[in-house]
C-alpha cells in the first residue's frame, strides 16, 4: 500500500470527491471556529483591558479629589507616582479644568497646557461619567472627571498600552492555526483511507456486475469485512441476480411455450419485415406453401399469392396501421394447387412505439368456401320452394278469408233477418201493452211474449258478439263513463228477479270503489249482467252478493267478486264453463245459448283483465273478475241529455206540422212504425224502396226520413247519397233504421250522408228521442216520473175497493207485522191486480208510511 | 468557483482578526493655554477639610464670580495651615481668608486687609472633654493630653492655650499639647479618648453637633474662653484696587440681598464688614502676651 497522498487518491471521482469533502470540511469548519474564538477572545481582552482603564482613571480621580481641591501639588505628585508602577502603564495625569497639566507621570509635563484635537474635549465641562479620547489597538486613553458633587475641579488621565493583547492573540492565532493543519491532515488520511476502502468493495461489485453482462450468471458478489452499506448491497445485488436468473429462465420457458403454440397453429402464420420479406413463420405456413422454412426466410411475402399486387396493398395498408381484416386472397403450392385463405394483418412495434414490420394470419377457408358454394346451391333449391309454398299459402289463405268473409256476411245478414221480425213482434207487443183497454191477463200474456222477444234477441246478440270476438272484429270502447251508476242499474234490475226467486241481493262496496272510471261501459254491463244474471238464475236459495273493490299491485285493478251460494260446480267442470255453447246442469228453456261465460271472459280478457272462480260444490261459487283500473273524474262525464219522462202521449202544441217519410221494405215494420208516429200526431208517408223514397222527397218535401238500411230495388245508402244531391237534400234529416248489429256499419252510414241511426229492434222511446234531438220536437208526456216526490202520496179508500177482501185482510195484517217480506208478497199482489195502485202503495210503504195504508185499510172496510 | 469561494471565505477571516492601529496619537503639550483668562485665586485657611470647604465656601466664591465674569475667582483649599500659610506666605494667594494670627503674619508679606468676618463674638476658644471623664476644673486636665488642631490656631489652638495657662495650668509642662491637624479632628480625638480634652471654636462645633449628633452628644463644651477679633481678608498688593475693592464691596454687601443672606447663612455668619490693617493689631497684642505667658511663637517666614 502505497502512503497516503494524491496518488493515493487519484484513482476515481469517487475517492477524490470523499477526500474533497473530508478536507474542506473539516478546513471550513476549524477555520471558522478559530476565527470566532480569536475574535471573541480579543473582544473580550480589549473590553477588560478598556475596563481597566475606565477603573485606573476613576481611582485616581478618587484619589486626587482632595489634593486637587487644594492645589496641593505636591501631594498630587505623590498619588501620580504611586499609580506609575501600574503595567503597560503609557501616561497617568491630573488636568484642571482648563486643561493645565497638574501633575503627570512625567514631571516635565507639569505645569503645562494640552494643546492637541483629541484632548479639547477636556476643557468643556464632562457629559458621561468617563471620556474615552483614544481607543485603538495599540492603545486606549480615557479621562474621568473630578467632581465635589456638581462642581467639576479638574480631570483623571490615563493611557494604557495595548501590546500585550496584540501579542497574546498572535499568539493564540498561531497555535489554533497549527491545530487546523493537523486536524485538516488527519481529516485527508482518514478519508482517504475511507475512500479506498469503500472503492475496492465497490469495484468488486463493478466486477460482478461486469461479469454477468459478459453472460457469466453464475458469478455472486463476495464482499469481505465487517457487514455494512456496501455487504448489504452486495446481498441485495446477488438477490437481484438470483431473481434475474430465476427470471429469465422463465422467460425461456415462456419463449419456447409460446413458440410451440405458434408452431402448433393450424393456420399459417407470418412476420414481415418493412422490407415486405418474411423475417418469421411457422410449420402451417410450410405446409400451405410446401416449402420447408430456410427456403421461405427473406423471401418476398407478396410472391406467395396468386395476386401478388393486391397482397403487396394489403400489407401497404395494414403497414399504414390501417386494419386488414379477413381478406380473401390465395395461396400458391409449389405443387401448384391453390389454398384460399381469409388473410388478417397488423403491425408490431418495439418498445419504443417504432413500427418492426406487420404479423401475418392466414385462415385456410378453402374448405369453408366449399361448403358455401354447397349450401348457396341449397338455398337456391329451398327459395324456389318456399316460393311455391308460399304461393300456395296465399291462395289458402285468400280461400280462408274469403269463407271468412262469408261467415261474416252471413252472420250479418243472419242477424238482420232475425231481428227485422222481432222488431215487429217487440213494438207491436209494447204497442199493446200501452193499450188501456188491455185485460190484466192479456197484458201478462203480452210481457211473456216481450220477454221472450227480448231473450231471443240477447240470443241473437250474445251469438253475434261471438261471431264478432272470433273474426277479431270487436272494438272495444274507451271513454269516461258512471261505473257507480252502470252497477246501480245492473244491481237494480238484478234485485226485482232476485226478489222474484226470494234470493239476498247484497252489494258490498269498498270506500275506495272508483265512481268514475275509462273504459267499456256497455261490454263491462254485459259482463255484470251475465255473471249476475247466471248467481240469481241458478241459486235456488240463500243469495247473491256482488263486493266491489280496487286492488292497488304495479297496477291499479278493479275487482269485482259476485258470489253465490248456488250448487257449486265442480272442479272437473270449471274450465269448460268458459268454453262456448257449454252449460251445466240440466238443460232448458231460456237457460241461454251457452255463449254468456264465453263471451263474457272473452270481453274480460280483451280489456286486459282476468276472471277466475272458486267453486265449491254444494256451498256455492266465486266469479272473481280483475280489469285495469283507469280512473276518470266527474268532469271528463258527458251526460247524454236525461231524458226524464214517461211515455208520449202526443206532439205539444204550437209546433209546425211534421212531416215524416219512411223508407221501408218491410211491411210490418211500415205498420209498426207509421203507428207509433201516427199516435202522437206526426204526418207519415211510406216508400217501400229507396228509389221510391227518393220520388217521395221529390213529391212531399218530408222534414224527416226513416232510412231503413236494407231494401230492394235501392237501399238506403244509395237513396240518402241520392237525397242529398236534390234540391233541399241538405236540410232534411235522414236516419237510418238498420237490422245490423255490427258497429262498423255506423260509419258506413253516416259517411253515406245520414244523420244518425237506431238499430233495431227499436223502443218507442228511442225513436221519439232521436226525432226530438235533429228535429226540435216537442212532446207531452204521459208524467213525469216521481223524482222522489217530497209531497207524499195520498190514497183513498175508493182507491182499495177494486182489492179482494182476503188480499187487504193479508196486507193488513203484513202492515201490522211489520214484516217487510210479507209486505212485499204482499204489494206484489196488489200490483198484480192494479199496477198502479201497486206502485202508489208501495211508495208509501217505501216511505214506511203504514199507518195511512191501515188507515185507508180500515176506512174501507167501515165502508162497507 | 472553488477560487473566488476560497477569497472569500480568506477574508472573511482576516476581517475577524484585530489590526494595529495605523498612527498611535499622544497629548501635545505647551506652555501656554491657548487663550484662557487670568484667573485670581481665592484660598480660605483649613477651616474645614478640602471637601467640606468647597461645599460651604464654592457658593460663595460662585457668586462673586458671577458679579465678576471677566475676572474670575477660584477657590482654593490647603491640606493644612502649614501648607495655607507657606502658599500665603508664599505669595502664591491672591486672594485669602487666613484667621487673626494669619491675617497679621499676612500684613508683613505684602497683603492688605480689606474686611473681615463680622460679629467678633464668635472668635473664642472652647475646650470640649467627655460628659463621663469626670474632669471637672481645669486642673484636672494636669497630666492628660490635650488636642489642639494647629500651634497657630488662635481660636481654637492659643485662645485655650491662654485660658489653661491663666487659669492654674501649666500648658507646656502639665499637658501634652497634640496638634491634630484639624477642628474636626481635635473634636474626634476628644471623643474617641485619645485625649481628655481637645480645643476648637463656635463655628466648627456647631456644625460637628448638626452632622454628627450622637457623638457630639457624648461631648460637652467645659470651658468657654475670651473672645478676640474675628477672621480678617487679605488681598495681596499687586492685586489691581479696583478688583479688591469690587470683592470688598461684594462681601461687605452680601447681607442686604436675599441671595447673600442665604449664603451667610450656610457660612454660619451674620455678615462681612470693611477693615483695615489697623484692626488687627490687637492679635499682636495677644501674641506678645501669648509668647509671653505659654510659649513662644515662630517667625513667619517671609
Amino acid at each position: 500500500m502505497t502512503a497516503p497522498g494524491w496518488s493515493l487518491v487519484a484513482g476515481g471521482a469517487f475517492k477524490r470527491q470523499i477526500v474533497l469533502v473530508f478536507v474542506l470540511g473539516f478546513l471550513c469548519l476549524f477555520s471558522a471556529l478559530v476565527a470566532f474564538l480569536v475574535r471573541a477572545q480579543s473582544q473580550s481582552l480589549y473590553k477588560e483591558n478598556h475596563n481597566a482603564a475606565q477603573g485606573l482613571a476613576q481611582s485616581l480621580a478618587v484619589s486626587s479629589r482632595a489634593w486637587v481641591l487644594a492645589n496641593d501639588l505636591v501631594g498630587l505628585e505623590e498619588v501620580i507616582t504611586s499609580f506609575g508602577i501600574y503595567p503597560h502603564l503609557r501616561y497617568a495625569m491630573l488636568l484642571s479644568p482648563t486643561g493645565r497639566v497638574l501633575a503627570h507621570t512625567d514631571p516635565a509635563k507639569i505645569g503645562l497646557f494640552l494643546s492637541d484635537a483629541s484632548s479639547q474635549v477636556l476643557f468643556k465641562p464632562p457629559t458621561g461619567p468617563y471620556q474615552t479620547l483614544l481607543e485603538g489597538a495599540d492603545t486606549i486613553d480615557i479621562a474621568v472627571p473630578i467632581s465635589l458633587g456638581p462642581r467639576h475641579i479638574g480631570w483623571a488621565r490615563v493611557a494604557l498600552g495595548r501590546e500585550n493583547i496584540r501579542t497574546d492573540l498572535h499568539a493564540m492565532m498561531v497555535s489554533s492555526w497549527f491545530f487546523v493543519g493537523l486536524a485538516t491532515a488527519l481529516a485527508f488520511v482518514a478519508s482517504a483511507v475511507i475512500a479506498n476502502r469503500l472503492s475496492r468493495r465497490i469495484a468488486a461489485l463493478v466486477g460482478v456486475a461486469d461479469n454477468v453482462r459478459a453472460g457469466d450468471t453464475s458469478v455472486r458478489a463476495d464482499i469481505a469485512g465487517a457487514a455494512d452499506e456496501v455487504t448489504l448491497l452486495a446481498h441485495s445485488f446477488n438477490r437481484m441476480l438470483d431473481t434475474l436468473e430465476h427470471n429469465e429462465q422463465a422467460l425461456r420457458t415462456a419463449s419456447r411455450y409460446s413458440r410451440s403454440l405458434i408452431e402448433a397453429h393450424l393456420d399459417p402464420l407470418l412476420v414481415v419485415g418493412l422490407d415486405g420479406k418474411v423475417s418469421d413463420l411457422n410449420h402451417a405456413a410450410e405446409v400451405i406453401t410446401g416449402r420447408n422454412r430456410q427456403s421461405l426466410l427473406g423471401t418476398q411475402f407478396a410472391n406467395h399469392c396468386t395476386a401478388p399486387a393486391q397482397a403487396q396493398d394489403l400489407f401497404v395498408q395494414a403497414l399504414a396501421g390501417e386494419p386488414v381484416t379477413d381478406r380473401a386472397l390465395s395461396i400458391q403450392h409449389v405443387d401448384g394447387y391453390l389454398t384460399h385463405v381469409l388473410y388478417n394483418a397488423g403491425i408490431f412495434l418495439s418498445a419504443s412505439g417504432q413500427v418492426l414490420g406487420v404479423l401475418a394470419a392466414a385462415r385456410d377457408v378453402t374448405e369453408r368456401k366449399r361448403l358455401d358454394e354447397e349450401m348457396r346451391r341449397y338455398k337456391d333449391r329451398l327459395e324456389a320452394e318456399v316460393q311455391q309454398r308460399t304461393a300456395d299459402l296465399v291462395l289458402a289463405r285468400n280461400a280462408a278469408e274469403a269463407a271468412n268473409q262469408a261467415k261474416s256476411a252471413f252472420l250479418a245478414n243472419m242477424s238482420h233477418e232475425l231481428r227485422t221480425p222481432l222488431n215487429a213482434v217487440l213494438g207491436f207487443s209494447n204497442m199493446m201493452r200501452k193499450d188501456p183497454l188491455l185485460p190484466e191477463r192479456q197484458r201478462q200474456n203480452l210481457d211473456i211474449i216481450n220477454r221472450s222477444g227480448e231473450h231471443l234477441l240477447t240470443l241473437i246478440n250474445d251469438v253475434l258478439d261471438m261471431a264478432k270476438i272470433e273474426a277479431g272484429r270487436v272494438q272495444l270502447q274507451h271513454l269516461p263513463f258512471d261505473l257507480g251508476a252502470l252497477v246501480r242499474d245492473v244491481t237494480d234490475m238484478m234485485q226485482i228477479r232476485a226478489q222474484e226467486k226470494g234470493l239476498q241481493l247484497l252489494i258490498d262496496q269498498d270506500s275506495a270503489f272508483p265512481r268514475y272510471i275509462v273504459g267499456d261501459e256497455a261490454r263491462l254491463r254485459q259482463v255484470l249482467i251475465n255473471l249476475l244474471g247466471n248467481a240469481v238464475k241458478f241459486t235456488e236459495q240463500g243469495g247473491v252478493s256482488i263486493r266491489l273493490g280496487t286492488q292497488q299491485n304495479h297496477q291499479s285493478h278493479l275487482v269485482i267478486e259476485i258470489e253465490d251460494s248456488g250448487p257449486g260446480i265442480a272442479a272437473e267442470e270449471q274450465e269448460n264453463i268458459f268454453l262456448p255453447f257449454t252449460q251445466i246442469g240440466e238443460q232448458g228453456i231460456n237457460k241461454g245459448t251457452g255463449l254468456g261465460l264465453t263471451i263474457t271472459r272473452q270481453f274480460i280478457e280483451l280489456m286486459q283483465g282476468k276472471i277466475t272462480l272458486r267453486s265449491t260444490v254444494g256451498v256455492g261459487s266465486v266469479f272473481r273478475i280483475q280489469l285495469p283500473l283507469q280512473e276518470a273524474s266527474e268532469a271528463d262525464m258527458h251526460y247524454p241529455e236525461a231524458i226524464a219522462h214517461g211515455d208520449v202521449l202526443g206532439l205539444e202544441p204550437g209546433q209546425p206540422p211534421w212531416r215524416i217519410l219512411i223508407v221501408e221494405d218491410q211491411r210490418d215494420n211500415q205498420v209498426l212504425l207509421s203507428q207509433l208516429l201516427g199516435s202522437v200526431g206526426f204526418e207519415w208517408r211510406i216508400s217501400e224502396n229507396g228509389a221510391k223514397g227518393v220520388q217521395m222527397f221529390q213529391e212531399w218535401h218530408p222534414d224527416f226520413i226513416w232510412m231503413d238500411h236494407r231494401m230492394p230495388v235501392m237501399d238506403g245508402v244509395e237513396a240518402t247519397q241520392r237525397i242529398r244531391q236534390l234540391p233541399g237534400g241538405q236540410n232534411v234529416k235522414i236516419v237510418a233504421v238498420t237490422a245490423s248489429a255490427l258497429q262498423e256499419q255506423k260509419a258506413e252510414l253516416l259517411a253515406a250522408g245520414m244523420d244518425d241511426f237506431v238499430r233495431k229492434p227499436y223502443r218507442s222511446s228511442e225513436i221519439f228521442d232521436c226525432m226530438a234531438k235533429h228535429l226540435g220536437v216537442r212532446y207531452l208526456y204521459e208524467g213525469l216520473p216521481e223524482p222522489e216526490e217530497s209531497t207524499p202520496p195520498s190514497i183513498t179508500p175508493q182507491m182499495l175497493a177494486i182489492l179482494p177482501e182476503a188480499l187487504c185482510q193479508q196486507l193488513h195484517t203484513a202492515l201490522e207485522s211489520l214484516d217487510s217480506a210479507a209486505i212485499d208478497t204482499a204489494l206484489q199482489l196488489v200490483a198484480a191486480q192494479d199496477a198502479a195502485l201497486g206502485k202508489l202503495l208501495h211508495r208509501l210503504v217505501n216511505n214506511f208510511d203504514y199507518p195511512a195504508i191501515l188507515n185507508t185499510l180500515e176506512a174501507r172496510a167501515h165502508a162497507r | 468557483m472553488l477560487k473566488g469561494w476560497a477569497t472569500v471565505w480568506c477574508m472573511a477571516l482576516v476581517a475577524c482578526v484585530p489590526q494595529p492601529d495605523a498612527a498611535p496619537t499622544a497629548p501635545q503639550y505647551s506652555v501656554q493655554a491657548s487663550g484662557a483668562v487670568r484667573q485670581y485665586v481665592f484660598a480660605i485657611h483649613p477651616l474645614h477639610n478640602p471637601a467640606r470647604l468647597f461645599a460651604v465656601y464654592g457658593p460663595l466664591i460662585d457668586h462673586l464670580n458671577r458679579q465678576l465674569p471677566d475676572t474670575p475667582l477660584r477657590l482654593e483649599a490647603s491640606r493644612n495651615y502649614e501648607e495655607f500659610e507657606k502658599k500665603l506666605y508664599n505669595r502664591q494667594l491672591d486672594f485669602a481668608l487666613p484667621n487673626p494670627y494669619q491675617t497679621l503674619n499676612a500684613l508683613k508679606h505684602g497683603y492688605r486687609v480689606i474686611a473681615k468676618m463680622g460679629d467678633d463674638q464668635l472668635f473664642t476658644g472652647l475646650i470640649l472633654v467627655r460628659r463621663d471623664s469626670g474632669i471637672a476644673q481645669v486642673s484636672d486636665l494636669k497630666g492628660k493630653k490635650v488636642a489642639y488642631p494647629a500651634s497657630t490656631a488662635l481660636a481654637a489652638t492659643m485662645l485655650p492655650q491662654y485660658y489653661l495657662q491663666t487659669h492654674g495650668l501649666d500648658v507646656q509642662h502639665d499637658t501634652e499639647s497634640l496638634y491634630v491637624g484639624s477642628q474636626e479632628s481635635a473634636i474626634l480625638n476628644v471623643y474617641y479618648g485619645h485625649t481628655a480634652a481637645g480645643a476648637t471654636w463656635p463655628l466648627p462645633w456647631r456644625e460637628f453637633q448638626s452632622e454628627q449628633p450622637d457623638k457630639a452628644a457624648a461631648l460637652e463644651v467645659k470651658w468657654q474662653t475670651p473672645s478676640l477679633i474675628n477672621n480678617g481678608i487679605v488681598v495681596r498688593n499687586d492685586v489691581p484696587p479696583e478688583l479688591a475693592e469690587k470683592v470688598t464691596v461684594l462681601l461687605t454687601t452680601l447681607h442686604t440681598i436675599p441671595e447673600g443672606e442665604a449664603l451667610l447663612k450656610q457660612l454660619d455668619l451674620p455678615h462681612f464688614e470693611r477693615a483695615n490693617n489697623q484692626r488687627y493689631q490687637v492679635i499682636q497684642e495677644f501674641l506678645n502676651l501669648f509668647s509671653q505667658k505659654v510659649r513662644p511663637l515662630p517667625e513667619a517666614k517671609p
